[in-house]
């Protein structure tokens, strides 16, 4: 910033800059956004569509599996409900609702006026949609919608596919775009975009989090490109990377699949980390315990997230050393996980606690969350994983870590910003209806998983032995109850947007942070001159 | 407009410019990176290839001949060879090891023979593709001469017997016993014709 | 009154299933040192995660139980201490050690495939697995054999569901007890995993590619498992049945299934000179259908496409030739779901099913399919497989009858008893395979003995028949070699006297030496 020369066309940029100033109305404002709170919201509303067309195919999961024999679908029809749940969970709810909550916070949070790259942002939320669309066209197809599992294992997804190959890889790539550009934003915006005075280890969590996951996203989004590439090829046009006929392996996909695929999981959950570190400390009144070492823990994290990805595949005929190696590694990202949840009981204790709906939700994610650590622990010991490998056991795994994990923080973040995003405060008694509702719903779906898998019930089948029917009713039970639950948070969040009362500049007492320093609702721009730090 | 002013607008512009240059820096690095990481996911092909080569990660052996050159037998110790075969899908062949296995010193040197046979009205080209277990014991065993380094045609109803010469590593690791060696045989014709 | 019972039903639903089998919570212990092992490792784990549990959960009630803004708590402002920052990041270093201890050892054990007594081909297809015993010449598929209509309940009928509901199988894979029993496992198409609970082991099914895993199971039994990785439609239709016998049971279930063998070769060989009524195909054809076709082409013939093509009025099914559709079914089709059958099933078995398919559903071409069209097909010559069939019985006399050989005492003379006796034990293992239990033979491969000149005539020339075999016929072996001279004494007295040859005629051992002396 020393430079002092100065010319015509710099002055002409930076009124460029200023284009998206005028609020234009209709469908067009939507359309032609480049504003961060407008595609935060679009990306929030898209994400909550996902989220219940996703769970609507749970749910034809859970009717079907609800007690012994084939009722309601065909085994390949299951298969497809099964593949397209989880990719419209993942990249369709899950992640697009991290990205909401990074657009509309990360620019607040930092005291900048929009995200660094407003135009890309638009474009990053816009093509999701279509994204979706091809994926769920597959449905209307000949071939029906892609069957093999999210994961995709050649060479049930190359040779031996139903033909919605092409439907699905076009799909992953289109949102894989639309993920490393909203990454490249985010990074962009938190190296360039910082008020003055705001150093890197002053930096909110929040923003700590969503910066190193965009860096995970950024580094292995273009790895699953590159291996939805090769599966398009091999299907299509006679390469053979995953087929032991022409010199390919099987057992390679696995190997590029999951080496995007481990970082990927945490691409899931080191929002929720940045989330939580939001919310515990405001309804605690006290900061945050160990800031640094949680900034360390979230880095270290995702470092490891690079050399375990193999842990999911202990049962391939991998040699010892290798099984030694793995497990070791994965053994320890309990350590730096470990000192997050040490942190935020640490945080909570001694402080003054209220139990808000979004304390509530963080509460539950901590304990909830760290049972899904325990069973990932139990997952990591290799001998064992033999046992529990592609049972319910990690069903339950990876629910407990995606739902009551990824899911509850994104609803703790919703509940912490909404009056800020709204103006009005939520229905209290609604909000608390939703947690009580979801929180022990979601617990009889997810928690029998565990002793199904123990008892033997493999993962990805349309019916099952008879021992297993008792456990799986009251499993099919919870998951509806669930997804009713859920509509709670519909109705609460456009009774939110029409009206109620007036929220506050700063509803919640103990918050911290820029977001809190702007009126409510937030207004259309904000910082349009930089806050000063401290 | 004051002189301050206009003094304070231009160092606003200033700064706006040095602020959209180094955005630009930032995302050209970040663009590398990912166009890095693309083509690294293509590379993990060939470097896994390599790293199986070397640690036998999933079994496979070498494609290429190894030349036998080895100086000493040692009898003390004795290995199972076990062989293999399975025929694919859709390849109407009988495949079959003449001998179910063969007992070899280590740097000894030993011939197989196996037996193919086309029991189809037309003409096939079949690929054998090895895969050795335990996975760490591939890398020491040599194969000298192998009909799976080449394709093997037949005509309908043809038969043919086909050599494997290979030894074992004098360096196998002692845990190491037993050897298991199997073949697959895939139809390649289409591939072969185009 | 509707709703009621509606409710009623529904609550009569929820506690109706407690009259099925009971699932145990826990892993299973297992039956081997290894399950046993891990098991342990597992309980260890459980009880140090849940420890840890007690303790941070413990601490976070506690705050919000005592440190609540209602109670009037007033907050505390510490937040950090790099003291016990450090505190709790070592302890869970050092717990990490300690269970990462047993598992290593655990671990290590697993992967020591070495110094196998037995060594079991498992390969995967889709949806069947297949054994091959290493050194028996024994190999078959095992395929699920729950019958469709306890699970097809789309259309809301529903058959009882049996006790083993969709984990029974045809042919359940079968080992000793106290044996190293290696695995060696592959697949044919897509990756399956091969996952018996009771002994731990669970290993992926790669195509073109082989794993190892092994067991040793101290307790006979009967073991189920599932497929443990999604291969495609009935990736949850194809259990594995493990039957674990004492290693005498174990010998005794090898020579059974040497004679099942013998006796399906000589049926196969038999059904080629055989013409079967077009009735007689279309049953057997539809009964084979609805066991190995219908999962993907359906009971209606429709199909599941694309994946699965209609064959209702399909081209290979009605206009095209019959030899293609033959060797569609014999040989598969690659890079498709469709398998090689000739392996599974038998030369009529095809035959039939191939009929079936090209006249049901409407695709009326009249025509019928016979096992020598499909012999025709499939390559092997019918004098090779009469060979073939001959090698077998060979084989399994030589297995069996050897074993038991008693010290002879050739100049003994028996009783027309203890003849008849001897010889139908002999008579079960080395002739029935061909001529049948009932002496009514295979015609025209293998003739009747019941009723037969040569059964009746002179018994010169049935000895004669059974020590040197048949000149014309090359299915008749010749047994001098294979049996004692005592056990074709009685097995000829056997043949004459059974079945109502009543020749009465006795031929003792001396007899035999006289006759093989020639």
């Amino acid at each position: 910033m020393t430079t002092d020369v100065i010319d015509d066309q710099s002055e002409h940029d930076s009124h460029d800059g200023e284009h998206h100033d005028h609020k234009m109305t209709g469908i067009k404002r939507w359309l032609y956004t480049t504003n961060h709170k407008d595609i935060g919201s679009m990306y929030l509303w898209f994400s909550f569509i996902m989220f219940l067309t996703g769970g609507a195919m749970a749910l034809v999961i859970r009717a079907e599996l609800f007690q012994p024999g084939l009722q309601i679908i065909e085994p390949d029809f299951f298969n497809q409900m099964t593949t397209v749940h989880g990719l419209i969970m993942v990249f369709g709810a899950i992640m697009p609702a991290f990205t909401g909550l990074a657009n509309w916070m990360l620019p607040m949070m930092v005291g900048a006026p929009d995200m660094a790259l407003p135009r890309l942002n638009n474009w990053s939320f816009w093509i999701l949609p279509f994204a979706f669309a091809i994926l769920l066209s597959s449905f209307f197809m000949e071939s029906g919608a892609p069957n093999f599992g999210w994961t995709f294992y050649a060479p049930l997804s190359t040779t031996y596919s139903n033909g919605s190959t092409a439907f699905f890889v076009f799909a992953v790539h289109i949102m894989g775009i639309s993920s490393i550009m909203g990454a490249i934003n985010i990074v962009v915006t938190i190296m360039n975009m910082r008020a003055p005075g705001m150093t890197y280890m002053k930096m909110p969590l929040f923003v700590w989090t969503f910066f190193i996951t965009a860096y995970l996203l950024i580094a292995v989004m273009p790895v699953l490109a590159g291996t939805v590439t090769m599966v398009l090829t091999d299907t299509y046009f006679g390469t053979s990377f995953f087929d032991a006929a022409g010199g390919g392996d099987p057992v390679m996909f696995q190997h590029i699949f999951w080496f995007f695929g481990h970082p990927e999981v945490y691409i899931m959950i080191l929002p929720a980390f940045g989330i939580v570190s939001t919310t515990i400390p405001a309804f605690s009144r006290k900061p945050l315990f160990g800031y640094s070492s949680m900034v360390y823990a979230t880095a270290s994290i995702a470092f490891l997230s690079f050399i375990v990805w193999a842990h999911h595949m202990f049962t391939t005929g991998m040699p010892l050393f290798g099984e030694l190696f793995f497990m070791y590694c994965t053994m320890l990202i309990a350590v730096p996980t470990g000192v997050k949840v040490f942190n935020w009981a640490a945080t909570m204790w001694r402080g003054s606690i209220s139990f808000e709906t979004p304390m509530l939700f963080s509460i539950a994610f901590v304990i909830l969350f760290t049972i899904g650590g325990f069973s990932g622990l139990m997952l990591a010991m290799t001998p064992a994983d033999f046992q529990y490998h592609d049972t319910y056991f990690v069903v339950a795994h990876f629910h407990y870590v995606l739902v009551t994990g990824a899911l509850f923080s994104i609803f703790a973040g919703a509940y912490y910003w909404l009056p800020k995003w709204t103006g009005y405060m939520y229905n209290d008694t609604l909000s608390k209806w939703h947690f009580w509702c979801s929180l022990i719903s979601v617990n009889l779906l997810f928690f029998p998983m565990h002793f199904l898998g123990l008892a033997g019930m493999p993962r990805r089948i349309p019916d099952y032995a008879l021992q297993f029917a008792d456990f799986n009713k009251w499993v099919s039970i919870g998951g509806f109850a669930f997804g009713i639950s859920q509509l709670i948070f519909l109705v609460l969040v456009i009774k939110c947007i029409r009206g109620g009362e007036k929220a506050p500049m700063k509803p919640w007492d103990g918050a911290e942070g820029l977001e809190w320093t702007v009126p409510s609702p937030a207004p259309y721009h904000t910082f349009t001159t930089p806050p000063k730090i401290d | 407009m004051t002189n301050g002013e206009s003094q304070n607008k231009l160092s606003k512009q200033a700064q706006a410019k040095t602020h959209d240059a180094s955005v630009k820096k930032t995302v050209k690095k970040l663009m590398l990176i990912v166009f890095g990481m693309f083509g690294f996911g293509f590379a993990l092909v060939p470097l896994y290839d390599v790293f199986c080569d070397i640690t036998g990660l999933n079994g496979k052996t070498s494609n290429v001949a190894a030349s036998y050159n080895v100086k000493s037998i040692d009898t003390e110790r004795t290995i199972t060879v076990q062989f293999l075969t399975r025929t694919a899908k859709g390849i109407p062949w009988k495949f079959e090891p003449m001998v179910n296995e063969v007992k070899v010193h280590p740097g000894e040197r030993k011939t197989v023979i196996f037996y193919a046979k086309n029991e189809s009205t037309s003409d096939i080209v079949g690929q054998a593709v090895p895969s050795v277990s335990p996975g760490r014991a591939a890398v020491y065993f040599q194969k000298i001469e192998c009909f799976c380094f080449n394709s093997q045609p037949l005509k309908a109803s043809e038969d043919v017997e086909m050599g494997l010469q290979f030894y074992v590593d004098l360096d196998i690791p002692d845990d190491v016993s037993t050897i298991t060696l199997s073949y697959t045989l895939y139809d390649i014709t289409s591939s072969v014709d185009s | 009154m509707k709703r009621r019972n509606l409710g009623l039903l529904l609550l009569g639903g929820l506690l109706s299933s407690s009259v099925w089998a009971d699932m145990s919570l826990n892993l299973t212990k297992g039956v081997t040192e290894v399950s046993r092992d891990v098991y342990d490792l597992h309980m260890l784990v459980l009880y140090i995660c849940t420890g840890i549990g007690i303790v941070v959960f413990g601490a976070m009630f506690w705050s919000m139980v005592f440190h609540r803004k209602s109670k009037g708590f007033k907050p505390a402002t510490f937040h950090e201490s790099t003291k016990v920052e450090i505190l709790w990041t070592a302890i869970p270093v050092v717990i990490l050690i300690a269970m990462a201890f047993p598992a290593t050892i655990t671990l290590i054990d697993m992967e020591n495939n070495d110094d196998a007594d037995l060594t079991i081909q498992v390969t995967g297809s889709q949806w069947k697995w297949h054994y091959k015993y290493f050194d028996q010449d024994l190999e078959f598929y095992s395929v699920l054999s729950t019958p469709r209509e306890q699970y097809e309940n789309q259309d809301g009928t529903s058959a009882e569901k049996g006790e083993h509901y969709l984990l029974e199988v045809d042919r359940p894979l079968v080992i000793p007890t106290n044996k190293k029993v290696r695995f060696v496992i592959t697949s044919d198409d897509v990756i399956h995993a091969w996952w018996v609970p009771a002994f731990a082991v669970k290993q992926d099914a790669n195509p073109g590619f082989i794993n190892e895993a092994w067991t040793k199971v101290d307790e006979p039994g009967v073991y189920r498992g599932q497929c443990a990785e999604l291969c495609g439609k009935d990736h949850g239709f194809m259990p594995i049945v493990v039957e674990v016998k004492s290693e005498a049971d174990y010998a005794i279930w090898l020579d059974e299934q040497k004679q099942m063998k013998a006796n399906a070769a000589a049926a196969e060989a038999a059904s080629l000179n055989a013409s079967a009524s077009m009735d007689e195909l279309m049953q057997l054809g539809e009964t084979t259908y609805t066991a190995y076709c219908a999962a993907c082409h359906q009971v209606s013939g429709q199909g599941l496409p694309p994946a699965f093509p209609a064959l209702k009025g399909s081209a290979i099914a009605t206009t095209g030739p019959a030899s293609a559709h033959i060797d569609i079914v014999v040989n598969g089709k690659a890079g498709t779901g469709m398998q090689a059958y000739g392996k599974q099933l038998s030369l009529k078995e095809i035959a039939a099913v191939v009929t079936y398919e090209r006249n049901a559903w409407g695709n009326n071409t009249g025509e019928a399919v016979q096992a020598a069209d499909v012999q025709a097909v499939s390559g092997a010559s019918t004098s090779d497989m009469v060979e073939q069939a001959v090698e077998e019985v060979k084989e399994q006399v030589a297995a069996t009858v050897a074993k038991v050989t008693p010290e002879e005492d050739l100049s003994k003379v028996y009783s027309q008893d203890e003849l008849m006796a001897l010889g139908e034990d002999v008579y079960m293992t080395a002739c029935a395979a061909c001529h049948q239990a009932t002496g009514e033979g295979m015609a025209p491969v293998f003739p009747a003995l019941k009723g037969s000149v040569i059964a009746a005539g002179d018994v010169a020339v049935h000895l004669d028949m059974v020590l040197n075999g048949s000149k014309k016929n090359p299915a008749m072996a010749a047994f001098a070699g294979q049996l004692t001279k005592t056990q074709i004494a009685a097995v000829v007295t056997y043949e004459r006297n059974a079945w109502g040859n009543n020749t009465g005629d006795l031929v003792q051992p001396a007899a035999v030496v006289a006759a093989s002396a020639k």
